[in-house]
């Protein structure tokens, strides 16, 4: 970890002056278009591609060497992928990642069990990160989704996972807040604490990508009713401050949300975006992004040999970087913005201060008590 | 006439603020657009749009060419970005994406080359 924050002025400088940052230490690869969810708030499943084959992907760890710190193997719904463990361990043997992070509907309850126990136990380096994706409880997760017993299989996967005793493994849940549940989340959250209790809980705003289709889809919530939930998601982190690692998630978190209703507020690119520099997105066909919000392709790791290195040095990236830091494009992009986070020194001293903030009041806490 | 903001355009085509749409001529739903050329152009030219929605986020684009002495830029087809993701699909349902992304246009940037 120290390693990768010594790359951190590095992307800073090469935002800066333009200059052709390093690979970035964040990297999602999405890894099929297929789904077997039918979420109101995405249609990537519509989509089809000639997806990599694990031979390719292979090629491209092996080109990536270590240099990515976080990877994220999304979809569609990634478990599809018979050969997805696989896959990930290799990326383990070439890149040796420090954090896994898997999103998952957890449908195919067996596989994903089995799957990532072999995963954590296989990857014992890697911290995994699976995070269930809950929308609604019951019958309103299952409607969202559009999947009939969905809700039971998660329930059905989550306590499967926490069967694993792995010390690697966090089971999440990740909730995305839309205008089908914004009205629930509140309850929500008290059901995902009081039901659940998984290891991190996590949201994020509905919003229009190019890579779900969802362009023109009315799923972002209303600009209200999302400030009521991200006020009860702060105060929530409050209430409940964690220490140590946990609290650190927390305190970036805190700046996530209010990060994220000032974008969706101010209509601008509050949080520096450095996708692009230290982030980046691979998506099924091989093309690669600076991000699945814009998902415009800068060039194909099939047309480079499976080396990114080229394609993150060429014309069409440098065009890219430009427009995003010249902030034409907003968006609150969970998985950008916490590597923007880490890059951008007033948004590392908010962490900071929120930190601090939780520190205090554990100590009140424990006084209290 | 329907028009659709030019943002930023090119130093080849000074004076373009907009395009308008034309409601009789339209390539897979989508319609043509046109924009009247300040003066008639001085070389042959590519010119590459791309729309934007509100977020700024491009989710169409389109190109032309321009001969030298042209008055008028037109762009015929308008390409919904990641539509060839769903090539298998049927015309109406591809109908059916590129009017939902066309639904989010917010204004439009122009660039251009010397063909």
């Amino acid at each position: 970890m120290l390693g990768q924050l010594a790359r951190v002025p590095g992307y800073y400088l090469a935002r800066q002056t333009g200059r052709t940052p390093a690979l970035p230490m964040n990297l999602t690869f999405s890894v099929s278009y297929r789904c077997n969810s039918r979420c109101k708030t995405c249609n990537v499943w519509r989509k089809r591609v000639n997806d990599f084959t694990i031979d390719e992907y292979e090629a491209t760890f092996r080109k990536l060497g270590r240099t990515p710190y976080w990877l994220t193997f999304s979809g569609g719904e990634p478990f599809l992928r018979p050969d997805l463990i696989d896959i990930i361990l290799l990326s383990y043997q070439h890149c040796r990642p420090g954090i896994i992070n898997i999103p998952t509907n957890g449908l195919l309850v067996d596989r994903v069990v089995s799957g990532v126990e072999r995963l954590a136990r296989e990857a014992p380096k890697s911290s995994i990160v699976l995070n269930l994706s809950l929308d609604g409880i019951g019958a309103d997760h299952d409607e969202i989704r559009g999947v009939p017993g969905n809700y039971a299989k998660l329930r059905e996967a989550y306590d499967g996972l926490r069967r694993i005793k792995a010390p690697n493994l966090t089971v999440g849940i990740h909730t995305v807040v839309s205008q089908h549940n914004v009205d629930k989340v509140i309850p929500l959250m008290e059901h995902v604490r009081s039901e659940i209790g998984p290891d991190s809980f996590i949201t994020e705003v509905a919003e229009e990508r190019v890579e779900l289709d969802t362009i023109g889809l009315e799923i972002t919530p209303p600009l209200a009713k999302y400030a009521a939930v991200a006020e009860h998601l702060v105060a929530d982190i409050d209430a409940g401050a964690a220490a140590g690692v946990a609290g650190i998630a927390q305190a970036f978190r805190r700046h996530y949300y209010q990060t994220t209703l000032r974008t969706l507020s101010e209509q601008r690119q509050v949080l520096p975006c450095y996708a692009g520099v230290s982030s980046g997105h691979i998506a099924p066909n091989g093309d690669v992004w600076t991000c699945c919000i814009r998902a415009e392709p800068i060039g194909n790791l099939r047309e480079t040999n499976f080396d990114l290195r080229p394609i993150w040095a060429g014309t069409q990236a440098d065009e890219l970087r430009a427009s995003i830091k010249r902030g034409e494009c907003h968006c609150p992009l969970a998985n950008a913005a916490y590597s923007s986070m880490l890059c951008d020194p007033p948004s590392l001293a908010r962490v900071g201060v929120n930190f601090a903030r939780g520190r205090v009041q554990r100590f009140i806490g424990a006084k209290g008590d | 006439m329907q028009m659709l903001l030019v943002r930023t355009t090119d130093p080849l085509l000074p004076g373009i603020s907009a395009l308008q749409l034309d409601p009789e001529q339209h390539t897979d739903g989508l319609p043509w657009l046109t924009a009247p050329l300040d003066h008639p152009a001085r070389q042959n030219l590519v010119v590459t749009l791309r729309i934007h929605n509100q977020a700024g986020i491009p989710i169409i684009e389109a190109q032309s060419q321009i001969a030298a002495g042209a008055v008028t830029l037109i762009f015929r087809e308008l390409t919904p970005l990641g539509i060839e993701a769903y090539a298998h699909a049927t015309a109406e349902r591809r109908l059916e994406v590129a009017q939902r992304v066309w639904s989010r246009r917010s204004f439009a940037i122009l660039r251009c080359s010397p063909l």
